[in-house]
């Protein structure tokens, strides 16, 4: 999405250096606050998107318009939504919804971007020439519109949305692991290993890989919020799932902003808080990761 | 430097080449099309075919490719179906909207986010650095259409302090004069109207913040980074071990040199906004590209969808151009190959 | 020949020239004439327009409108938008009286004629009009506008509607035979054969008198792909009582001014200039209304009528409805081919609890037929209307399909239709009641312009929603349209004889019975004709009526002399605001 997609996109202009220290890394990132409060909304976000039939009050897609727009109440913790159903169940249904999504985008965007990355940066050439041009005009489509078109032509459904948001981080993850394959082609290591007489595949396999992918497993960390939020905004425009009872924060938050003024209209909140928080919990940790794979901007 | 300008500009052939290709065989490829928005409910098949046969969709998809290409080539970029005006008439009378729009939002992005990634590159570590550090990704997280909603209905439904849709008071704005449709420039310059300006300044703040939030976390964060990175060099620890105050070194040193990279961003996010912000612009009524493209697409007006994209995405290729040659003018030690 | 004039039109003239009479500052007339309709949503109407305050003379209106206008070159209009506009700076031969679906009166023309055999009509013209180009509106002028219909230019060919749709087709397929200057102010028309609505059809703004030089000076007749062609953007020309001064922002604005040299001073403009600003969000138009940023709003959702009606600075006007919705079956696809089936969906669902959730506050009313309940031909409790759960099981059970059933019912995204107001909502309220019948619901939507109404209008949904705003009040424009057969290939089902691609309602009764109603030019007659044909269609079961919608719109108070109507013929010169609001 044009907006969702900025912080996305950011990764591109501010490569990360590839370090090989994983696991002081690691060690790092334990010692931000912020980060493990990332990894802790994380689980909260899959734990329950994973116990859902378990935890949740009611059955997510029963009720009747005759108890429509009920306050909440000790029966309905968050009240009932336009079509007499337990929002709070809705809500934790619903991370199912978006885990779903944004796990799904982002693998099928990092299997393709980085195979068209990994032949780009490797192969050069008038092949690289190409690819690029088709990540140039990628990247310079409106990312909404793109989007809307994907969806409207392969019908509607969460595979679809996820497909749609995944062909818009294709360009993203390829330009960032060929530039990073780049940059590590000529440097200082790799060229001791070629001196040492190392072949070029293993070179390719022990040394390039693992470093040029670290930029890419942080912009992934991003890339899984902005599904969330891009597959919220399409909803919200009205692209949500095929069975519009399966409960999604972004069609739950439309539904209950249009009835705005028949019921409790501050319902409308519930939904966009748990968008904000799982969210924030990839950023966080997205955030976190950038920092502790980063020599330059240790603390 | 005029070479590495030129191979960038023959650069842009082939792309929007592509581009015209790749969209217009999008754009078909979608069920449904602009005779259904044209007839509506209850249309015979006769009639959906002669809508059909007038509007050319019947050919086969090259030659309406070809056909397409051709008029570009003579500049016309062709009629809406829905409405039947050129899409470039349209485009240059909704563009202005779209551009004070997203001036006013890199205005609220760079005004608020400078000064806060410097503050916090400073205090690097500290409570405060956290907090903008939380705070901007808080803000990188909130959907905008929530945040447009909650602006929206907090600051104008409720308190009644500010407007929440629209570009102006019609009451109080005189469209008579110039008709460039710049509103910002035509009350404060050719109609010297103050009452005016505030009014057109006032209806932009709401849609301002809500699609400057984004960049504004953005840029905050690359300050950041960028500033941070600069304190460490050796020429800033060599002026203040010469002695130079704080506020020197900031304004000489540090600002100038962190500015490139941050330069760079506020090009490129601009260049996104430019892109027609359709939920703001939906959200506020804004008359402006992204509302109108959003409404084409509904409508399956596929001249106004081809024509408009392609519009926009040149531009944004034109803008990353422009960022791109400023970034080699400011940093000679760029080498262009 | 024997000269027919319709008991309406002598009736609605006479109050139309009682009424103008007066000097311009009297109250508009229509505010005193209650509206000839007698559907219940019409009483609003009287109540905005008190006899008792003086109108007054200038000021601006700011309308918030729901888009852009579309096209102004009048016989391309079709899009509400558009009618509303032009419905001010056009005028038309006959006039829907203010507030009514069916009552004629004068226009551009002062009275006319029909032949015995319906096929000839003479008008007789208004004298001393002029255009707001300061050309001449007379015979000629008319003969003109009138010949642009029958042979329409090629370019606009497809562009229209309500051309093709009045008249059938262009040049020497066109309903109109010929037309014929008798003198400067008389000139007749011949049809090709009689049609009974065709009266009525003339009051449509498309079939309003534009100017000829005008539309010459900008090139109208190339078509919207010439460039040269800037006729209704720079110059829509026209005799009504508001002209077009050259104030479009696309997006922003459209504004017209009042037409200082109207041809009928009593009936001049009351405001200067009236501002219509496109707010397509429903919330929006009305924050913008609570704000005062516009005084009056078109299309109020549902949901907000009660923040109106509860505000004592603002008022509701209700237009009476005119909109069908509802439920569709095709009777050429499993299970649905089965009467049985559909009489059980029919009785499954709980009308009136969807209509009080969908419809909140009066906006729509449960229905019981294609027609709406203020026509003639309505007959009550014509289609299944009752809710009886048992009696859906029980059909189920004895149907080709017993329990489960499965079925597959489409509803269209990205659209809000006046009948229609939240497709989505409405299936997901409904499929719990067709399962509690024995029904196995499959959902699946498309886009409404993407792809849905052309799915729909050829038959590739088994079940589905659709719906209708008639033009006007009879039902050749609803049902007529709705069960019209056609040889065309649709749904890939190549059909020898004639076949109704939508519905699958291929009853050749049915055919019968509404090609002679349609036909058929005594009203009387007519209307007895239609309800047997509605009896016909109703009992092969090919719908649910599901609601009967009007709409609304909600203004300040100081806005006075608005008459609503059901077919949006709305007339602004009759507006005025209080001095200083």
């Amino acid at each position: 999405m044009a907006t969702g997609n900025v912080a996305l996109r950011q990764v591109l202009e501010e490569p990360i250096k590839g370090s090989s220290l994983w696991r002081d890394a690691g060690h790092r990132l334990l010692r931000t606050p912020s980060a493990m409060v990332g990894l802790f909304l994380i689980g909260l976000f899959v734990f329950v998107a994973v116990l859902a039939p378990i935890i949740s009050p009611y059955n997510p897609t029963a009720g009747s318009i005759i108890h429509r727009f009920e306050v909440p109440s000790i029966q309905h913790l968050l009240g009932t939504d336009l079509q007499g159903r337990d929002i709070l169940s809705r809500i934790l249904w619903g991370a199912r919804s978006s885990l779903w999504v944004s796990i799904l985008s982002v693998t099928l965007g990092l299997l393709i971007g980085l195979f068209a990355g990994a032949i780009s940066g490797f192969v050069g050439g008038w092949v690289d020439f190409w690819i690029m041009r088709v990540v140039d005009i990628m990247l310079s489509l409106p990312g909404l519109l793109l989007t809307i078109t994907i969806v409207v032509f392969m019908g509607p459904g969460l595979n679809t949305i996820a497909f749609a948001i995944a062909i818009e981080n294709v360009p993203i993850f390829a330009r960032i692991l060929r530039s990073s394959i780049l940059g590590l082609k000529e440097s200082d290591f790799t060229t001791a290993a070629r001196s040492i007489g190392a072949k070029e595949s293993r070179i390719l396999i022990n040394h390039i890989m693992p470093n040029a992918l670290t930029p890419v497993i942080v912009a992934a960390t991003l890339a899984l919020a902005t599904a969330i939020v891009d597959a919220a905004g399409l909803g919200f425009l009205g692209f949500g799932p095929q069975d519009p009872s399966t409960p999604e924060w972004g069609t739950m938050l439309t539904d209950t902003y249009r009835y705005l003024t028949s019921g409790a209209g501050f319902t409308a909140l519930f939904p966009g808080i748990a968008i904000i928080l799982s969210v924030l919990g990839f950023n966080l940790l997205g955030d976190g990761l950038r920092e502790a794979l980063d020599p330059r901007l240790k603390r | 430097m005029l070479k590495y300008i030129v191979r960038r500009l023959l650069l842009l052939i082939p792309i929007l080449f592509g581009l015209s290709l790749f969209i217009i065989v999008f754009v078909h490829a979608l069920p449904g099309d602009p005779c259904s928005s044209i007839l509506g409910e209850h249309t015979s098949p006769d009639r959906l075919a002669a809508c059909r046969h007038g509007l050319g969709l019947d050919k086969p998809l090259y030659q309406q490719y070809f056909d397409y290409m051709n008029g570009l080539i003579h500049g016309n970029f062709g009629i809406s179906a829905t409405n039947r005006v050129s899409v470039l008439d349209s485009f240059v009378a909704r563009f202005p909207a779209t551009v004070e729009l997203s001036l006013a939002a890199m205005l609220v992005a760079i005004g608020i986010g400078v000064p806060l990634g410097v503050a916090a590159a400073k205090r690097q570590g500290s409570v405060f650095d956290n907090f903008a550090t939380v705070a901007s990704l808080i803000g990188i997280s909130i959907p905008i259409f929530f945040l447009g909603l909650l602006l929206a209905y907090v600051f104008g439904v409720w308190l009644h302090w500010l407007p929440t849709l629209g570009r102006v008071n019609h009451r109080l704005y005189d469209f008579t004069g110039a008709g460039t449709n710049f509103l910002l420039w035509e009350s404060l310059v050719i109609n010297r109207n103050i009452p005016e300006f505030l009014d057109v300044v006032s209806h932009l703040i709401l849609p301002a913040i809500a699609l400057g939030t984004i960049p504004l976390a953005v840029v905050a964060r690359i300050t950041r980074s960028a500033v941070l990175e600069v304190l460490n060099e050796d020429y800033v620890r060599t002026a203040r071990a010469k002695g130079l105050t704080n506020r020197r070194i900031d304004s000489r040193h540090v600002l100038r040199n962190a500015m490139l990279p941050i330069a760079t961003i506020i090009g490129l996010q601009t260049g996104l906004l430019l892109g027609g912000a359709v939920l703001t612009e939906t959200i506020f009524s804004w008359g402006g590209v992204g509302s109108w493209l959003f409404q084409a697409a509904v409508d399956k007006d596929f001249v106004v969808i081809q024509s408009g994209t392609l519009i926009l995405a040149t531009l944004f290729v034109l803008v990353n151009l422009t960022v791109d040659i400023s970034y080699a003018y400011l940093n000679p030690r760029i080498r262009y190959s | 020949m024997l000269r027919l004039r319709t008991g309406a039109l002598i009736a609605a003239a006479a109050i139309a020239f009682a009424a103008c009479s007066g000097t311009a500052t009297t109250a508009p007339q229509a505010s005193t004439a209650p509206p000839a309709s007698t559907a219940p949503g019409s009483s609003a109407a009287a109540s905005v327009a008190p006899s008792g305050p003086t109108a007054v003379n200038g000021g601006t209106w700011i309308f918030g409108s729901a888009s852009d206008p579309s096209t102004l070159d009048a016989i391309l209009i079709q899009d509400g938008e558009s009618f509303r506009i032009a419905q001010q700076i056009y005028e038309t031969l006959i006039k829907l009286k203010a507030g009514s679906s069916s009552d004629l009166e004068p226009g551009l023309a002062k009275s006319w004629d029909t032949s015995t055999d319906g096929l000839t009509y003479t008008f007789h013209l208004q004298t001393g009009v002029k255009f707001s180009d300061g050309t001449a509106f007379d015979a000629d002028a008319a003969v003109a506008n009138i010949n642009r219909w029958k042979n329409l230019p090629k370019p606009l060919q497809g562009d229209d509607y309500y051309d093709i749709t009045v008249f059938g087709g262009y040049g020497d397929n066109s309903l109109i035979k010929a037309v014929t200057k008798v003198d400067a102010a008389t000139f007749s028309m011949t049809l090709t054969k009689p049609k009974a609505d065709f009266l009525t059809a003339m009051t449509l703004i498309p079939f309003a008198m534009q100017s000829p030089t005008a539309l010459a000076a900008h090139h109208a007749d190339l078509g919207s792909k010439d460039p040269t062609n800037d006729y209704w953007q720079k110059a829509p020309t026209g005799t009504g009582p508001f002209m077009f001064a050259g104030d479009f922002v696309p997006g922003d604005h459209y504004t017209i001014v009042k037409n200082p040299n109207y041809w009928d001073p009593a009936n001049a403009a009351h405001l200067d200039k009236i501002t219509f600003q496109p707010i397509a969000d429903s919330a929006n138009r009305l924050t913008a209304l609570k704000s005062s940023t516009v005084d009056t709003i078109d299309f109020v959702d549902a949901t907000q009528l009660k923040d109106i009606s509860s505000d004592s600075s603002l008022q509701l006007l209700t237009r009476p409805p005119l909109a069908i919705g509802k439920l569709g079956f095709n009777q050429l696809q499993k299970p649905f081919n089965d009467i049985k089936v559909r009489q059980a969906a029919a009785y499954a669902i709980d009308k009136a609890a969807l209509i009080s959730a969908f419809f909140p506050n009066g906006a729509g009313t449960v229905a019981d037929s294609d027609l709406i309940n203020n026509m003639p031909a309505y007959a009550a409790n014509a289609a299944i209307s009752g809710f009886d759960a048992s009696k859906a099981k029980t059909l189920l059970q004895s149907s080709s399909c017993p329990p489960p059933c499965a079925i597959t019912f489409w509803y269209p995204d990205s659209v809000s239709r006046p009948y229609m107001l939240d497709p989505k909502g409405e299936y997901e309220a409904i499929k719990p009641m067709l399962e509690a019948a024995g029904f196995t619901v499959t959902p699946n939507h498309k886009p409404w312009h993407g792809g849905y109404l052309t799915d729909e209008a050829n038959g590739v949904y088994p079940m589905f929603f659709i719906g209708w705003i008639y033009d006007y009040a009879d039902p050749a424009d609803g049902p007529g349209l709705f069960y019209a057969t056609s040889t065309a290939d649709c749904n890939g089902i190549k059909q020898t004889a004639a076949h109704n691609c939508e519905f699958g309602e291929d009853n050749p009764a049915v055919a019968a019975a509404m090609n002679k109603a349609i036909s058929e030019p005594d009203l009387a007659t007519r209307t007895q004709d239609w309800k047997d044909a509605m009896t016909l269609i109703n009992a092969d079961v090919p719908d649910v009526p599901l609601v009967w919608a009007g709409s609304s719109l909600g203004s300040t108070i100081h806005v006075h002399g608005y008459i609503p109507s059901p077919t949006q013929s709305e007339y602004f010169n009759l507006v005025w605001k209080d001095a200083g609001s």
